[in-house]
């Protein structure tokens, strides 16, 4: 069987890697990177042997002349993220396989747990996954299932629906007729917003990102759906869907505790999130 | 919707480097056979991003457009728009 051994969520901020290596940072700034590094730390002690990586697309790879609300990748090869923001950025890259039998294997039990996934043969990632993995998985040498949302084009889909998706990866992921031990990274963000009204270097709504990391700790799931609305959403900042991502990741952890959960304020960034949930880590999932 | 045809145009010219450079040499002429509203050719054209903004162009992509199109400090463009637009609110920008 597939057992999931630890699930992870990470942002996904363009400014990250500049921020961290910045010479003299600021205390923030120094504990995000301590508690990244402590996020690959306990993935990588959870000896994976697949990531399943949840992340959105920023219009890049998906558009609205076709846009899927949930779709898994099953191309040979995940590589990104795209040129421009390579440009913008100065991103790195990131390469590596899609277990892409597994990945049709999740695809064909999707209907049977209540979700049918669109499905891509031929797609980059962009750095809503690139800039995850390249904190939690830097080696390269893992093969994911890339599963992509739509938290960009209204209508996105409702935090209930988000969270409900992830109950259902969890299952299908433990219905997988094969043997693996499988890592969950979800990529997302607390309050930002990008060209609107508020500033975009600081937190949009620093008080959305407390109460719902607060939430999150102590596993109150149900109650970040209830207050996770399209509306609070958007005016906590136009660009807050993303944090859809880590509701998601709250169904694959069943509501449970995280074993690891934090937030961090740098002075002139989006707030910095960190949870992590240790599962079935002594067991004999291998 | 036309606002879809914005959004195609400004996704565009930010992904690709080509399309941008053709665009910047010649913008009537990148846009003449776009079904974009008059209002909203005027407002790319004039580079009146709140006008913009208040129609519902996609904050992101419009995001990008800024960063693209804007001379000098990129700080004082941003805090210019943030102000001329803060009375629009959250226009709707679905297509």
């Amino acid at each position: 069987v597939a057992n999931v051994v630890e699930i992870i969520g990470i942002t996904h901020s363009p400014n990250m890697g500049r921020m961290l290596s910045e010479p003299n940072p600021e205390s923030a700034i120094r504990k995000s990177a301590e508690d990244y590094e402590r996020m690959r730390v306990k993935m990588a002690e959870a000896k994976p042997d697949v990531l399943v990586v949840i992340a959105s697309d920023h219009l890049n790879q998906f558009f609205m002349d076709n846009m899927p609300a949930f779709l898994i990748g099953k191309a040979p090869l995940a590589e990104g993220p795209f040129p421009h923001e390579i440009r913008q950025h100065g991103l790195a890259s990131y390469r590596t396989r899609v277990e892409v039998e597994m990945a049709k294997d999740m695809l064909r039990l999707a209907p049977d747990f209540g979700v049918d996934f669109s499905f891509s043969d031929e797609f980059r990632i962009d750095h809503a996954f690139t800039i995850p993995l390249g904190f939690i998985r830097p080696e390269m040498d893992l093969p994911i299932i890339p599963i992509f949302t739509n938290v960009m084009a209204p209508p996105i889909p409702t935090a209930k629906r988000f969270y409900d998706v992830g109950r259902m990866i969890r299952s299908i992921i433990e219905a997988l007729p094969i043997n693996a031990r499988v890592g969950v990274l979800a990529s997302g963000h607390m309050a930002t917003e990008l060209g609107g009204p508020k500033n975009s270097r600081y937190s949009a709504d620093p008080e959305f990102d407390r109460r719902m990391i607060q939430l999150i700790g102590e596993g109150e799931a149900e109650e970040v759906v209830q207050e996770a609305t399209w509306d609070r959403l958007l005016h906590a900042g136009n660009n807050t869907l993303g944090f859809l991502n880590f509701v998601l990741l709250l169904g694959v952890a069943g509501a449970a505790v995280p074993s690891a959960v934090g937030l961090h304020f740098p002075e002139q960034k989006a707030a910095v999130p960190f949870m992590a949930w240790d599962v079935n880590q002594k067991g004999a999932a291998a | 919707m036309s606002r879809y045809e914005v959004d195609k145009f400004l996704r565009q010219i930010i992904m690709d480097q080509n399309a941008f450079s053709a665009y910047k040499e010649d913008p009537q002429l990148f846009l003449k056979d776009r079904a974009l509203a008059d209002t909203e050719r005027k407002a790319v054209l004039e580079l009146d991003f709140p006008t913009l903004y208040s129609l519902g162009v996609h904050p992101f992509l419009l995001n990008g457009y800024m960063g693209l199109m804007s001379k000098g400090d990129r700080g004082a463009v941003q805090s210019e728009f943030r102000k001329k637009i803060a009375a629009f609110g959250y226009p709707d920008f679905s297509t």
